[in-house]
């Protein structure tokens, strides 16, 4: 008897146990992780797809595309759900242009999923959609195209398969041409649909704005041409051409040479990506005596009309300067400074500055920060200033001549459009407009300061076209005054500088009187002559050519004839 | 209960007899709430199944929609290549088209011109960095400075100013 009540005990004490057990369990679940299992349950049955936006179109300033997203499509199975193998793959062979066994393979494979063929055209994708197949899918991907091809390719930048802008106006618009993602949300059917009867949430997608660029496609096409007829009749080894409206600091044009194809970017050598215009940084050589002349004239050290001695040598800061031709010139006039391009002239004029008034024009005029121009990747360039340690008296002269001192195109572009524009420095841009459904922003020039007077920026406007006509320039544009500089700067290396290769270049703009157009042309390393004045000029005048006519910009003598006769209709118009 | 209490147990006595039995004004009112119920469901019902297939045809829609502008912009884009530059200018060429070499404007005596002043479609913006401000970041040669210089060119046998004529 008490060994009976003994094992009724054992028994009710194991039962008593479990029981504890199984109450402890459901405390835990019901109580503790509550919160853990509810969500889980709710993930199980509630669903969220995010609808990604259709990426923001780029245009240029007539609104030719320049562009878009293409829907493309992904196309896979889930082989253990498809009902009928043998019938799919007849109809995917022909539309997907695969041999059949290898379709019939995928959809009877033991596999949960099998992809098909990725980036099928969007027509064929929608068949397949239309279709209707239980464990057919066909995924929607959107893909960058530029139906231009590679031209403006370093302007536009790309897009990575993430839908990541890089480079150009891509990167640097990246997040707003992205849009806004929509998303669907609500219950999911055994099948994985979302329940429209259940409790669900719609936002729809936000497209990226439409961005309308500076940039003129024609104004483009010219400048690429032109650039990799000259890199290539010159035996160069690269290029740039910058084209620019000097009144608003619009860029018209942005050419590199070599280039890359946007819509294959992954076949390109990835240094060939960073746009040359804004990122590379060079030594500019006689270009920036235009720069130094301004100085010199705004500081009223030089009279344009004066003169100066040119002894072939100049010391400053224990180092001798010498002329490009090792050539004493005498006694000459300023705008022979320019038309000679001497380099004492213009080391004497930055001399007679002095350091601190020289580097403050410097920085007036830009040098040595950013543009701010609205592109991914942009260079400061590099101007050393007394305020700098490594600085040394010597610099001084040789920076008069833009030798030691690294600027990026854009920044010659710029300063040199001040001299063109009143002396007002404007702040290069490239996006014109952004258009967001109804709304609409229009980017407005922007004045960053006031290089020098108008009055210095006409008188040398006025030297730089008298220089080129009296050194019978290859840049001269007939019909048209063209003011402007050639640049033949010696390429740094380790030690000194080479002693063959160069950097030529040639900024200048037209109709000097009233400049609509600013164009600089920078040929590196050419081969076939290493002066500026041979290769960059004659480049310049051929795009300068082409886009008077392009853009319309009558010649000087027609301009004046209107003008006049245009006074003459207004006083005839005015007489009582 | 009293002994003497008779009961029959004929079916419409029972009925009869039932303790609940319904008045027949409680019975229409039963009926009455089923038919509102019944009313109610099938109308929940009605509703539901609409907004499900109105739903479905929603979805359907913007679907089609999509597919609409995914069309649309690929036929903007095929317009747009066709109209690349490389393009017309082969295509020019193949015409007989070749780019121009010589340009002569011609001016026109008494062509109307237009009296209207020319308004620029801009408005420019003056960012606010005086010159004034921008020189005061770099360092003006001081009093003795100015002095040293001229000594030193005096030194060196030069003019500060030699270059102004």
């Amino acid at each position: 008897m008490e060994q009976a009540k003994y094992r009724i005990y054992t028994i009710m004490a194991i039962m008593s146990a479990a029981g504890l057990v199984l109450i402890g369990q459901l405390v835990r679940w019901q109580v503790i992780e509550h919160h853990r299992f509810a969500t889980w349950a709710e993930e199980e049955h509630q669903d969220e797809v995010v609808i990604p936006a259709r990426r923001g179109e780029i245009r240029d300033r007539t609104g030719h595309l320049l562009a878009t997203d293409l829907i493309e499509y992904d196309i896979s199975a889930s082989p253990k759900i498809i009902a009928d193998p043998d019938g799919t793959a007849d109809r995917l062979a022909t539309l997907l242009d695969m041999p059949r066994n290898e379709i019939y393979q995928i959809l009877t494979s033991k596999k949960a999923w099998m992809p098909l063929k990725n980036n099928v055209p969007q027509s064929i994708g929608e068949t397949i959609l239309g279709w209707d197949t239980v464990g057919l899918l066909a995924e929607p991907r959107s893909k960058r195209v530029y139906p231009e091809g590679d031209l403006g390719a370093h302007f536009l930048g790309f897009v990575n398969n993430n839908g990541n802008g890089f480079y150009g106006v891509e990167g640097y618009y990246d997040n707003m041409l992205n849009g806004s993602p929509g998303l669907q949300a609500g219950e999911r059917s055994p099948f994985g649909d979302l329940i429209p009867l259940g409790v669900s949430r719609f936002v729809p997608p936000v497209s990226g704005p439409t961005l309308y660029l500076t940039i003129d496609r024609g104004v483009q096409y010219v400048a690429e041409r032109e650039l990799e007829d000259a890199v290539l009749r010159y035996g160069a080894q690269s290029g740039s051409v910058v084209v620019m409206q000097p009144k608003t600091g619009a860029i018209l044009a942005m050419a590199g040479y070599p280039s890359y194809d946007p819509n294959n970017y992954g076949v390109s050598n990835e240094y060939l990506f960073s746009n040359p215009t804004v990122s590379e940084q060079y030594e500019p050589g006689s270009v920036f005596k235009i720069v130094t002349m301004a100085a010199g004239l705004d500081a009223g050290v030089v009279g344009h009309l004066g003169t100066i001695y040119d002894g072939g040598s100049i010391e400053v800061g224990g180092r001798v300067i010498y002329n490009w031709d090792r050539k004493s010139h005498g006694e000459v006039e300023m705008t022979d400074v320019l038309a000679k391009s001497l380099n004492v002239g213009v080391a004497q004029i930055a001399v007679a500055l002095g350091k601190d008034r020289f580097y403050t024009y410097m920085k007036r005029f830009g040098f040595g920060q950013l543009t701010e121009i609205d592109l991914g990747n942009e260079g400061p360039g590099t101007l050393k200033t007394p305020k700098d340690a490594n600085w040394h008296e010597s610099d001084l002269g040789t920076n008069s001549f833009g030798q030691g001192i690294a600027v990026t195109p854009v920044q010659i572009a710029a300063a040199v459009s001040a001299v063109a524009n009143d002396g007002l420095l404007m702040k290069p841009y490239i996006v014109q407009r952004i258009v967001d459904g109804d709304r609409q922003v229009e980017v407005q020039p922007t004045v960053i300061r006031q290089a020098v007077t108008a009055e210095t920026a006409h008188k040398l406007t006025d030297m730089l076209v008298e220089a080129l006509t009296r050194s019978e320039s290859a840049s001269l544009v007939p019909g048209y005054r063209v003011a402007g500089k050639t640049g033949t700067a010696e390429i740094p290396v380790p030690g000194g500088y080479h002693p063959t290769l160069t950097l030529a270049s040639f900024a200048g703009y037209l109709p000097a009187d009233d400049p609509e157009l600013l164009i600089l042309v920078i040929i590196d390393r050419p081969t076939s002559s290493r002066w500026g004045s041979e290769t960059a000029s004659p480049t310049f005048k051929r795009i300068a050519e082409q886009l008077a006519v392009l853009l319309n910009i009558l010649p000087d003598d027609i301009r004046e004839s209107a003008a006049i006769e245009g006074e003459a209709q207004l006083t005839l118009n005015n007489e009582p | 209960m009293s002994s003497n209490t008779m009961i029959s147990l004929r079916p419409a006595n029972v009925i009869r007899q039932i303790p609940w039995r319904l008045g027949s004004k409680t019975a229409l009112g039963f009926i009455l709430i089923l038919a509102i119920f019944s009313l109610v469901g099938w109308l929940y019902l009605t509703n539901a199944s609409t907004v499900t297939a109105t739903s479905y045809r929603i979805d359907e829609l913007r679907f089609e929609l999509d597919q609409l502008r995914n069309q649309n912009a690929a036929l903007i884009l095929e317009i747009a290549e066709l109209e690349a530059l490389d393009r017309i200018e082969t295509r020019a060429t193949e015409l007989g088209y070749r780019p121009i070499a010589d340009v002569q404007y011609i001016a026109v005596d008494n062509y109307p011109i237009s009296q209207e002043p020319v308004e620029s479609n801009y408005q420019v913006v003056y960012v606010e960095n005086s010159v004034d401000d921008y020189i005061d970041d770099v360092e003006q040669p001081g009093w003795w400075q100015v002095k040293l210089d001229t000594l030193v060119a005096w030194f060196e046998g030069r003019d500060v100013d030699v270059l102004t004529r």
